[in-house]
């Protein structure tokens, strides 16, 4: 497994919570950075997990452009013929519909005979760092 | 701020193969703006009051979850003990108000609801007398009520005349769930030093000095800490603490994080993260099997209280790292019938009663989910709950009793509860009487750890 890293950096947005128009409703916590400024994140870390075969990369990002999530980063290994697909999401629809999407992510896994799970990054962050 | 694909995949393997899961988000609620004299006025305001703070609990939890990708498994409500609340009510028994509890929690949509309890460690309030002579009843006739009864404490010793009356009241409990392997019992808990912000089932309630409305989070994790410990290498006893540490704190972040947004989601206050390892029944989602894979052959064999002294230990102090929060019991859990090491360490022979009482003095709780012969007299249930409350007052710590007396049964026997609760093998008791000490009752009074002022 590669020690590379996929996340770069936040996207600081606007800084002042009030002028957020843009971050979607869901995710409303503010989380406080290195710096102390205040900063939102709509960000999803999506794991695609299965049997390699043709078309993976292709269905899944059909159904992301579908529901207007952005691939902000993307990384893929072969782990002992496992296919593993780690990307960053980012999302900026007011309206987006996280159980919706969850939901089509997921019967386009099943269709390609993957395991596909939409997270936010948060979960990473908050379990892995102090 | 970077995130690894390993630390990703580490994740997702925690919850998809080693049962990693928030095990309960647990809404505290204050009744004390509740009590009327009329015992009807007084369950509508309890009703109205507890759906009004926790109409939205499950459908949070829900979107959390579905947010983060991680399971929260049960959904529950703690309230003020009911024996305090309802002690105005001019009725002779509080069994309406468990009924009562038991619509709102059906209502909600949530698991469980604790705090069918009173605090009698140093004698009883005619209040308090009416609840624990309703449990019986109110047990056998609800599904989601979880009673408890706090009958000593390191700073007012053992209220020997409540632990008399508890060895009947579990009898009668089990008597009146006869025909559900007397379930009733699974429900009611004996407390030695009860903690106010405890999470978890059956013995929450909502303590004393907590606040308005609380939410306290009990974070989960046996299969985890297990497969992290065999997967070391030949390791030395401080490899495996370190290992424990490392993983306990990650199992901690998580719980704290997913309470906190739970709570500012709800406007409660966050309270405590609890940081207990649960098992369940699914397979190496087991202390047993931590403790077996530390280098013991079986559960219960000797070494077994060292063992689990150092997974308690270690699992405190990673807690204690990763959050400034950690309360209620935060340890690890040794329930027989719902640890399916425990379920065949009992089987295999090597694990006894005698052995998980020594266990419980280095771990949290006590004697949990262990079914006994139905035929055990009721001084003998008193005499296990006093050695457990003696243990918890000399050592400054919590203990408790959750024992099935499964009526019809004889040791050896296995008692199924289903769900989380698991399946029981009966366990033997000694056959020695206890009846003399138990009736001389009266109190043990408080020890000189008591005198610390």
């Amino acid at each position: 497994m590669e020690e590379a890293v996929i996340v770069v950096s936040f996207t600081p947005l606007n800084g002042d919570i009030a002028c957020q128009g843009g971050v979607p409703h869901f995710v409303q916590h503010i989380i406080h950075s290195e710096k102390g400024k205040h900063m939102s994140s709509s960000r999803f870390v999506i794991t695609v997990i299965g049997l390699d075969r043709v078309g993976i990369v292709a269905g899944i990002s059909r159904v992301m452009a579908e529901h207007s999530v952005n691939i902000a980063d993307i990384r893929q290994t072969i782990m002992t013929d496992l296919f593993t697909m780690i990307m960053l999401a980012e999302v900026t629809s007011e309206n987006f519909d996280l159980t919706a999407f969850q939901e089509a992510m997921s019967a386009i896994g099943t269709e390609l005979g993957v395991q596909v799970i939409v997270q936010h990054e948060d979960v990473f962050r908050f379990m892995h760092r102090i | 701020m970077l995130i690894h694909p390993e630390e990703i995949l580490e994740t997702i393997n925690m919850v998809t193969h080693e049962h990693l899961d928030i095990r309960t988000v647990t809404m505290g609620i204050n009744l004390r703006g509740c009590s009327h004299p009329d015992v009807a006025t007084f369950n509508e305001n309890i009703y109205s009051r507890i759906m009004r703070c926790a109409e939205n609990l499950v459908r949070t939890t829900e979107d959390i979850q579905s947010l983060y990708g991680i399971p929260i498994i049960n959904k529950r409500i703690s309230v003020t003990p009911i024996a305090i609340v309802a002690e105005s009510c001019q009725v002779d028994d509080y069994c309406s108000v468990a009924e009562t509890l038991d619509r709102a929690a059906q209502q909600a949509g949530i698991d469980f609801i604790g705090g069918f309890s009173a605090l009698v460690q140093k004698g009883m309030t005619p209040g308090d007398l009416k609840l624990i002579n309703s449990i019986p009843q109110a047990l056998a006739t609800t599904k989601k009520v979880c009673s408890s009864v706090n009958v000593a404490t390191t700073k007012a010793g053992i209220n020997m005349d409540a632990v008399a009356m508890m060895g009947h009241i579990i009898k009668q409990t089990a008597e009146l769930t006869r025909d559900r392997a007397g379930i009733g019992c699974a429900k009611l808990v004996i407390f030695a030093n009860a903690p106010d912000d405890n999470p978890f089932m059956a013995g929450a309630f909502h303590g004393i000095g907590e606040p308005d409305c609380v939410i306290n989070v009990g974070v989960s994790g046996p299969g985890v800490v297990n497969s992290a410990v065999r997967a070391l290498q030949n390791p030395s006893l401080g490899d495996i603490s370190e290992c424990i540490k490392k993983t306990a704190f990650k199992i901690t972040r998580m719980g704290e994080m997913v309470g906190k947004e739970v709570a500012r989601r709800l406007n409660a206050q966050f309270g405590v993260l609890d940081l207990s390892l649960a098992p369940t029944p699914a397979v190496g989602d087991s202390v047993a099997a931590i403790l077996e894979a530390m280098g013991l052959e079986s559960c219960g064999t000797h070494g077994t209280t060292a063992a689990l002294a150092l997974l308690n230990d270690a699992v405190k102090k990673g807690g204690a790292m990763a959050s400034s929060s950690v309360g209620g019991l935060s340890g690890a859990f040794i329930p027989v019938s719902e640890d399916e090491g425990m379920i065949r360490a009992v089987q295999r022979g090597s694990l006894s009663l005698d052995k998980l009482e020594a266990m419980t003095c280095v771990c949290s709780v006590g004697l949990d989910m262990i079914a006994v012969p139905g035929d055990t007299s009721p001084a003998t249930i008193s005499a296990i709950i006093a050695d457990e409350m003696a243990i918890g007052m000399i050592n400054k710590k919590t203990t408790a009793v959750r024992i099935i007396p499964a009526p019809g049964t004889k040791v050896g026997d296995m008692v199924e509860f289903g769900g989380l609760l698991g399946t029981a093998p009966v366990m033997p008791v000694h056959n020695f009487s206890s009846e003399t000490f138990i009736a001389r009752g009266g109190r043990i009074p408080a020890p000189i750890q008591s005198l610390t002022n």
